[in-house]
């Protein structure tokens, strides 16, 4: 249809551009033919006329000469032959006339206008046109002389009538030729523009079904022929860039669906993560414009997860996440959907519990599902979970703040002890919120000078004399006040921050150190080091530098280590251990017999001191339990050539106690609480300086 | 419409005009002799002799001449590139070197005498008798009068047995040709 209009438009404006040009010159032609016949008809009929008077004239000469009327009359109506002639006088040379003619018919107003005319006698021929007649006068010559004159007037009438029915014959001539040009135009013009039609029909195809298999099949040996063959390379060029293209789609739409899935999933437990969180959220916040819907989530964080992947390594540990996964998604109803959030962090979103009490239900029987063993390889594995619960619209209005306050839950359930389910209140978030204030103002800490070492006298209870102290770390908030460490040090574990505070604390220590050994003589320190720190690869150089920048001498740094780090990469461990002992730091073994204490290891790792947890020191001497554990860990350090320090004395008994199953060390309130530089320095001058004379171990 | 109007401006025009020769009157009508003279160069005209003259033509009148003057205007003229020779000629005068003999009706006598010599000579014959009969033997053309102007009888037996031809059209002018 549109092929249709196209050839029809294309057609008609070459039909009209051929047919005026040739009206064009057609209409020049008739004006020349016109011309020449109005210019040529007149000549002839001059010629004629003239050619009439001549004979006229000859013939009357005779009749001039014998003034023979008669015989003028006679010859001169010989013209009547001619009806165009419409009168014809003879006039002798005195102009008076001599014969005339006058044809029959002739109106006379015409005769009137006619006979006004009367020439004068010449030698010469002479003619006159007017608008409707012809005058020709001729001399009638006898013998060299003029003897007369002959006057005609010629009616042009028919002249004109002939010249107007030859015009009209030459314009229909015109007329037909530019008819039959016209035919013959549209027919040649039909097989030029049927290559176009045949082009624009394959042209219309191949874009509206996109088909560019499609070939144009038209051959000319024109320009169109030519278009042709571009126009079909053209189209061989689409398509196979179309099937490149589309090749490419393909691989790219597969690529983006891989990639996708590694961005939205976990790869360890195929469970979706925090950004499909994030997105299917974002798209359900939308639905629930439209319907109201009640949404849960249950944020679960596994309690003994780190223990697990510190000690048995990732492998293990991964293996045991997709366990967790596995137990999870079978607990849920079929709508729910449970995400790994990072870590050891999972989530589960409830679709519609309606009530907050059918979330808490299933957060319990996930609590349970979870606290069942679990097997990975040889190994059985008791963890537990600690979930937060946070219902919307109940608790909030939003999917972000759903999510953090099920994260506050979380944390809250972390506080209560493990292994709980805890729904969301308001004060759990202000505790989170204080969690961001501590770790923010964490981060300045340092630099503002918010942070004091505090260092705790560490006691030889034989002579119950100052030994050493053990540093540690206080932080006085502008607005909180004072922090306590049990607060702050996991989140600043949590972050890098704990590299930087341990190394600014061992600093401090070291100085201050360096300085009580020139007062009062050698006295060790120990420095607590986080598990962090610890596996930090520049940790043995960073404290060999610090040792060696402020003068402290290596063998009285005490580093103290916890039992948990030393499980987990027992051979790195080792190599560290090793590496920190070499360069002459004493290594001490903290809180020893809470973990998973393994003799094995403490034979190979090279631990000069045991420190016994003030849990096993608070019942002494009643509790036998823990006189046993004491007297064992005592003998077990005696009999590897390791020192014990006993935490947390509080009683004079308990450092009886101890002193008699020949404990090195004691270490609590008994003898001082933790003190800031200036009065721990006033207590070890006094100790040191009453030490003969205070024979009693009372403290001061 | 426009040419009517050119037509009546034309009309106009023509009635203004002086007046036209048409109108004037034919005053002085020419004399007898006149005629006749010019009749004679006339006939001269329209006749052709075997053989032209070297030198001119010649007109020659028998007798006593009426034609006085006007033959002379006459003998100004010039026929077919010749001059044209004015004779007058007495009783026995020698006629054979004469083209034209008008013989006026007056000699018819010593016409008939003389006729004998004109036999077959190339001599066209003319006269005004107004009877011309046996007693005018080899004329050619005779004037005959016919109201107030003339016209002629022609002997065109007479002319081919002297050798002369005569033009067509004077033979149509003629009354009667014999």
């Amino acid at each position: 249809m549109k092929s249709w209009i196209v050839k029809r438009t294309l057609e008609k404006k070459l039909i009209l551009v051929n047919l005026l040009t040739f009206s064009l010159a057609s209409i020049f032609a008739v004006i020349l033919i016109v011309a020449y016949l109005w210019t040529a008809a007149r000549a002839d009929l001059l010629r004629n006329t003239e050619i009439t008077a001549q004979v006229i004239a000859q013939n009357s000469a005779s009749a001039f000469l014998f003034f023979d009327k008669k015989a003028a009359k006679e010859v001169i109506s010989a013209l009547n032959q001619d009806q165009n002639v419409l009168s014809a006088n003879l006039y002798l040379p005195d102009r008076s006339l001599f014969a005339s003619y006058r044809r029959e018919g002739v109106s006379v107003s015409t005769w009137r206008n006619l006979e006004m005319q009367i020439p004068s006698p010449s030698v010469l021929m002479k003619s006159y046109f007017y608008s409707r007649y012809l005058v020709v006068v001729a001399p009638v010559i006898a013998e060299g002389q003029t003897v007369g004159s002959l006057q005609m007037y010629v009616d042009l009438r028919s002249t004109y009538q002939r010249i107007v029915s030859l015009v009209i014959m030459v314009l229909l001539a015109t007329l037909g030729a530019v008819l039959v040009a016209g035919r013959l135009l549209k027919r040649s013009l039909r097989a030029i523009l049927a290559p176009i039609d045949a082009l624009v029909n394959t042209m219309h195809d191949v874009s509206s079904n996109d088909d560019y298999t499609q070939r144009a099949l038209v051959k000319t040996d024109d320009e169109i022929g030519q278009l042709v063959d571009k126009f079909n390379f053209m189209l061989e060029q689409i398509q196979r860039r179309d099937a490149a293209l589309g090749k490419e789609l393909v691989e790219r739409k597969r690529a983006e669906i891989q990639l996708d899935h590694i961005a939205h999933y976990d790869s360890v437990t195929g469970l979706p993560n925090r950004h499909f969180f994030n997105r299917h959220t974002m798209e359900l916040a939308h639905l629930r414009d439209k319907q109201e819907m009640s949404y849960a989530l249950l944020f679960i964080d596994l309690d003994n997860f780190k223990y697990v992947n510190d000690t048995f390594g990732h492998r293990v540990g991964d293996l045991l996440l997709v366990a967790v996964a596995e137990r999870l998604q079978k607990t849920l109803r079929t709508r729910d959907l449970v995400m790994r959030l990072g870590g050891d962090e999972f989530c589960v979103l409830l679709d519609d519990p309606k009530k907050l009490d059918v979330a808490i239900l299933l957060a319990n029987k996930m609590l349970a599902v979870l606290s069942l063993p679990f097997h990975c390889e040889e190994h059985e594995f008791n963890i537990g979970a600690s979930i937060g619960v946070a219902m919307m619209p109940d608790h909030v209005s939003r999917f972000d703040e759903l999510l953090s306050c099920a994260d506050a839950a979380m944390y809250a359930a972390k506080a209560m002890g493990k292994n709980t389910v805890q729904v969301w209140t308001p004060e759990m978030s202000k505790r989170t919120a204080q969690r961001f204030t501590i770790e923010s103002g964490l981060r300045k800490a340092i630099e503002n000078g918010e942070l004091e070492v505090y260092y705790q006298p560490i006691m030889h209870l034989a002579s119950n004399r100052i030994a050493g102290m053990e540093a540690l770390l206080r932080w006085k908030h502008p607005v909180l006040g004072f922090v306590s460490p049990v607060e702050f040090i996991p989140i600043a574990e949590e972050s890098q921050l704990i590299v930087s505070i341990g190394e600014w604390v061992l600093r401090q220590a070291c100085t201050q150190a360096k300085i009580w050994e020139q007062r009062f003589g050698q006295l060790f320190i120990a420095v607590n080091v986080s598990a962090r720190q610890f596996r930090d690869p520049g940790f043995a150089d960073n404290v060999e530098r610090i040792v060696r920048e402020t003068g402290c001498p290596p063998h009285t740094l005490e580093l103290e280590l916890t039992e948990t780090m030393l499980m987990s990469q027992t051979s790195e461990t080792l190599i560290i251990l090793k590496d920190l002992s070499r360069r002459g730091f004493q290594l001490s073994l903290d809180d020893f017999g809470t973990g998973y204490s393994s003799l094995a290891y403490l034979k190979r790792f090279p631990i000069n001191k045991l420190k016994i947890d003030r849990s096993f020191v608070s019942d002494l001497p009643n509790d036998k339990d823990d006189v046993a554990i004491a007297q064992v860990i005592v003998s077990l350090a005696h009999h590897m050539g390791m020192r014990v320090v006993a935490e947390g004395i509080e009683t004079v008994e308990q450092a009886d106690f101890l002193r008699q199953l020949d404990c090195t060390y004691g270490q609590g309130f008994l003898f001082s609480q933790p003190l800031p530089e200036a009065r721990f320095a006033v207590f070890a001058e006094n100790n040191l300086m009453h030490r003969v004379a205070n024979q009693s171990n009372r403290p001061v | 419409m426009r040419s009517k109007v050119l037509a009546s401006l034309l009309v106009a025009i023509a009635f203004l005009l002086p007046a036209p020769a048409l109108l004037a009157q034919d005053s002085s009508a020419p004399s007898e002799y006149a005629v006749k003279a010019a009749f004679l160069y006339n006939f001269a005209l329209y006749t052709e002799w075997p053989t032209l003259p070297a030198e001119a033509f010649e007109f020659c009148v028998l007798g006593k001449d009426p034609f006085g003057f006007h033959l002379d205007n006459i003998g100004r003229k010039k026929l077919q590139g010749k001059v044209i020779h004015i004779r007058r000629l007495g009783a026995n005068q020698d006629v054979k070197t004469c083209h034209l003999l008008f013989i006026p009706a007056s000699e018819k006598d010593n016409y008939f005498r003389m006729a004998v010599m004109l036999s077959q000579q190339a001599i066209l014959t003319v006269t005004d008798a107004p009877q011309v009969d046996e007693k005018w033997p080899v004329m050619m053309i005779s004037l005959v009068p016919e109201g107030e102007r003339y016209t002629f009888d022609i002997n065109q037996a007479a002319a081919k047995i002297a050798g002369l031809t005569f033009s067509s059209k004077l033979l149509h002018l003629a009354r009667n040709v014999k």
